[in-house]
């Protein structure tokens, strides 16, 4: 289980990680030493995509308020769509804060949660099978994402958003040669 | 009828019942469209539609044909968009059979095959002889049980058979009479117009009047008592006649039923009208409750009910068996579950319990609830508030140390379960090799008192149906639980 470590480390990850886990403990601290972060490009596209969304907010209302000249509708449309942003950029990096994943002998675990904290393992040979996708906003940054399914029914499908490309190929290999190896 | 090179064909008499089925799967367009085009020339449109439909099944059944292979079954139907299906042998989970008056008049019999895929049956053959499914039975039982297998259950070997007396017991527990009048009334809302509304109300209006007539030659003339006791009969009247429809429903579908255990089959035969015989690999159970509500518990009864992979999980996709024993002693509980699950130690089953403490979180959400919800009765008076908080208060203090007491975990080498409710009991078993991902969740408030709730997911089970998900535990033995569960399935290979 070394054979990913080698792709991707961020300058910015051992920095912010020791701030995360002096301020609240509990179930982060039990992460072990081999634990990744999502791509910090993840956060940009996570922040371009609320920009639109919000942007998509405010039109309804800013069109309807132009066009019957009530201008408190149109504040209030922009004040809304401005929140949402706002709300929408602070968590891009508050999300990515709390987000881990990383390999271990039993299966593949991820970490994620900021309030409602969720550690879930994927055990290897329980993966039915893996898909990797990419949006057109991740294929900007060499983003994609990995989906997992197993043959459960609550959690049928785990997924790995904001990871390189390449990252989520190898990952999916290595949950592939792993699975395989158990059938014995 | 049949040859190798051909395949087998369907019962001539198919036909018939695949127009049924055809009937009733267009029944509600046709209904919306008499309605709809009232007064114009509807009779013509209705008698095409059916010729086209009759036709149609006839077509239908000329087109069907089924192969029985060395390992699998190949079926192939359709008329213009042809479709060829190939379902290996040890892929089939389960074969349920279906017989209704009609079906037995010619001695047919409806057969679903299912396999792990979700949503519908994976083939269903309608409607084949006894003969075609012995056959069939056969080539999918593997050749060897080929003699004991056809004889009819017989209530003497049978792990559990429901006596008239058991079923009653059973529509009483359950109820189910309010689901199909929610039903009922939520269809009937949709097509209720003043005419039925003027018609309802005439009925409770009469009802009224007659237990008004009733009340009055006993001679109470005070305004608030007899309102009181209006309440109070009309309440008892529904209620006794939920009861009533419960327990004909009950009759309709588990009457004679019988469970007996073949190798590692359970097969289970039920129904009065329409015969059901449904056929569940034991290996195939992915998780297993059992029932013990208070009604139960008064009746002295539990209920078993499990889930397969098999997809089929409501009634109109297709048969589903999940009800294994729809109620029993709470004696023959280990006697079952040793008869249903043979390869776990029953006899070894310990309980954990949750943190003692947890019921000072739950007391903390019921109050929350109890705030909310008790806010409508400030209209009524400003001091029935401060009532409801009292009452409910007490309640809450009852019912989140009554909780956390009956609550708990269990877990050894072999098996996971979980238990917990209070008025409706719930005990979840999962055979450890059956689970597939593993979650530790901690809520901010877990993260108070360092605890963290763990949730085990199986395939087959159904959204919101009780489930492995421990909650109130500390954060170390979730995380140790969880370690424990993934090291006994470490290196093993997941086997439906």
């Amino acid at each position: 289980m070394s054979n990913e470590q080698e792709h991707h480390q961020d300058p910015t990850n051992n920095l912010s990680s020791t701030q995360e886990q002096a301020k609240d403990a509990s179930l982060i601290e039990q992460l072990p030493d081999n634990k990744q972060r999502l791509h910090p490009d993840s956060i940009k596209v996570s922040r371009i995509t609320t920009a639109i969304v919000s942007l998509i907010i405010m039109l309804v209302p800013s069109v309807a308020g132009i066009l019957s000249e009530t201008y408190l509708l149109l504040a209030i449309g922009a004040a809304v769509g401005l929140l949402i942003f706002t709300i929408g950029f602070i968590w891009a990096r508050k999300s990515y804060d709390y987000t881990w994943y990383w390999l271990a002998d039993e299966g593949l675990y991820i970490q994620r949660g900021v309030w409602w904290r969720k550690k879930t393992l994927v055990p290897f040979n329980r993966v039915q099978h893996t898909d990797v996708g990419q949006g057109p906003l991740d294929r900007k940054y060499e983003l994609g994402k990995l989906v997992t399914h197993t043959a459960g029914t609550r959690d049928a499908s785990v997924s790995l958003e904001g990871i390189l490309l390449e990252t989520a190929h190898e990952l999916r290999s290595v949950l592939q040669e792993e699975g395989e190896s158990d059938a014995v | 009828m049949q040859s190798d090179t051909n395949g087998y064909r369907l019962h001539k008499i198919s036909p018939l019942f695949i127009l049924f089925e055809n009937i009733k799967k267009l029944i509600f367009p046709i209904v919306i469209a008499l309605f709809s085009t009232r007064g114009s020339s509807w009779e013509l449109f209705a008698l095409g539609f059916a010729l086209i439909i009759s036709l149609g099944a006839i077509v239908q059944y000329r087109f069907y044909r089924y192969w029985l292979e060395g390992d699998k079954i190949r079926v192939k139907e359709g008329i213009f968009f042809r479709n060829v299906r190939q379902v290996p042998y040890k892929k089939i989970q389960n074969l349920n059979l279906v017989q209704s008056p009609l079906h037995r008049l010619f001695g047919v019999v409806k057969v679903q095959l299912e396999s792990a895929s979700g949503g519908r049956p994976e083939a269903v053959i309608n409607v084949i002889d006894m003969a075609a499914v012995k056959e069939l039975k056969q080539k999918i039982n593997g050749e060897e049980e080929e003699t004991q297998e056809e004889e009819i259950a017989e209530p003497k070997d049978s792990i559990l058979s429901l006596s008239f007396g058991e079923i009653v017991r059973y529509g009483i527990i359950t109820n189910r009479g309010i689901v199909a009048v929610a039903v009922f009334m939520g269809f009937t809302m949709q097509f209720l117009d003043d005419q039925i509304e003027r018609l309802v109300k005439n009925y409770i209006s009469q009802f009224t009047q007659w237990i008004d007539g009733l009340i009055s030659s006993v001679q109470i003339e005070n305004g608030w008592l007899y309102f009181t006791l209006l309440t109070l009969i009309g309440v008892i009247a529904a209620l006794l006649a939920l009861w009533l429809l419960s327990i004909v429903m009950a009759l309709l579908k588990f009457h004679g039923f019988v469970l007996i255990k073949t190798k590692e089959k359970l097969q289970a035969t039920l129904g009065l009208l329409t015969r059901l015989q449904a056929t569940i690999p034991m290996g195939r159970i992915q998780s297993l409750t059992i029932h013990e509500s208070l009604l139960h518990r008064w009746f002295k009864r539990i209920g078993i009910t499990i889930e397969t992979a098999g997809g089929v999980n409501n009634d109109q996709q297709g048969v589903s068996m999940k009800q294994v024993a729809p109620i029993a002693p709470n004696t023959m509980r280990t006697q079952l579950l040793k008869e249903i699950q043979d390869d776990v130690d029953w006899d070894a089953i310990e309980w954990k319990g949750l943190n003692p403490k947890g019921w000072r979180r739950v007391l903390k959400v019921m109050l929350i609830i109890g705030l909310v919800v008790g806010l409508p009765t400030l209209l009524y008076s400003i001091y029935a508030y401060p009532i409801w908080l009292v009452i409910w208060g007490l309640y809450s203090v009852y019912y989140s140390k009554a909780y956390i007491r009956s609550a708990g975990y269990t877990l050894n080498g072999e098996v996971i379960g979980f238990k917990d409710g209070v008025i409706f009991s719930k005990c979840t078993f999962v055979r450890l090799p059956k689970t597939q991902t593993i979650a530790v969740k901690e809520s901010p408030f877990d993260r108070r008192h360092r605890m963290a709730s763990l949730e085990v997911d199986t395939a087959g089970a159904m959204v919101g149906a009780h489930h492995i998900n421990i909650p109130y535990i500390n954060l170390d033995e979730a995380l140790a639980i969880k370690n424990s569960i993934s090291d006994k399935i470490n290196g093993t290979q997941f086997k439906w």
